[in-house]
């Protein structure tokens, strides 16, 4: 079982609220010595894991207009690029079909595609934990 | 834990006068090691100080309320 954290950060509405997030290793699978280790919210709502444009520039993942199409949500929609990763989550690694977001204005979210069907995740906010079983 | 995200887990990203939102934010050798916009550049630098660790990587949150999805 892999346990992560609750995140304590700050909203203008209600102050201090817990967040879930894990540290998630990324890794290009088309070239595998591009890698980044990013904080990740667990958002299971996001049908598909999103990260930002410069995390996507340090994977070496490239430009090409043909690929771009639009991810909706709330706020609106973002320009995006489908992309080929593996993620390192615990001591698993699962390969996933990650969105590179053309700005930086998106977060880094762990969405569902590819990663939630290999766990059982529990949410456990009284006691600020998430569990991946 | 990682002794990376430890230290992340004590960093007030909230404290407007040290970070700006939006910002990324890297933690290497246990500290905060830089923020800012250029992300390769900062991963370049932190990486030749401390070849032996992994940098960790986060972002600085706007201080609205989130309700993220994507489809």
């Amino acid at each position: 079982m892999i346990e992560f954290y609750y995140q304590e950060e700050y909203s203008d509405k209600f102050g201090a609220i817990l967040r879930p997030v894990a540290p998630i290793l990324i890794t290009n699978r088309l070239k595998s010595n591009k890698f980044i280790l990013a904080t990740m919210y667990i958002d299971s709502g996001a049908d598909v894991t999103m990260i930002p444009l410069k995390a996507g520039e340090v994977l070496g993942f490239t430009y090409d207009t043909k690929k771009i199409f639009h991810m909706h949500g709330i706020s609106g929609s973002l320009p995006c690029i489908l992309e080929k990763a593996k993620l390192k989550i615990g001591n698993k690694l699962i390969h996933a079909d990650i969105t590179w977001a053309l700005t930086d204005e998106a977060p880094f979210l762990l969405g569902r595609r590819n990663v939630f069907k290999n766990f059982k995740i529990a949410f456990d906010e009284a006691e600020k934990k998430i569990f991946f079983k | 834990m990682n002794k990376n995200f430890v230290a992340y887990q004590k960093l007030k990203l909230s404290d407007s006068r040290k970070f700006k939102a939006g910002e990324y934010v890297v933690i290497v050798g246990g500290k905060l090691f830089s923020k800012g916009k250029n992300l390769v550049k900062i991963l370049n630098e932190a990486q030749k100080k401390h070849p032996q660790d992994i940098p960790l990587v986060t972002k600085v949150p706007h201080k609205g309320v989130f309700v993220f999805f994507y489809d």
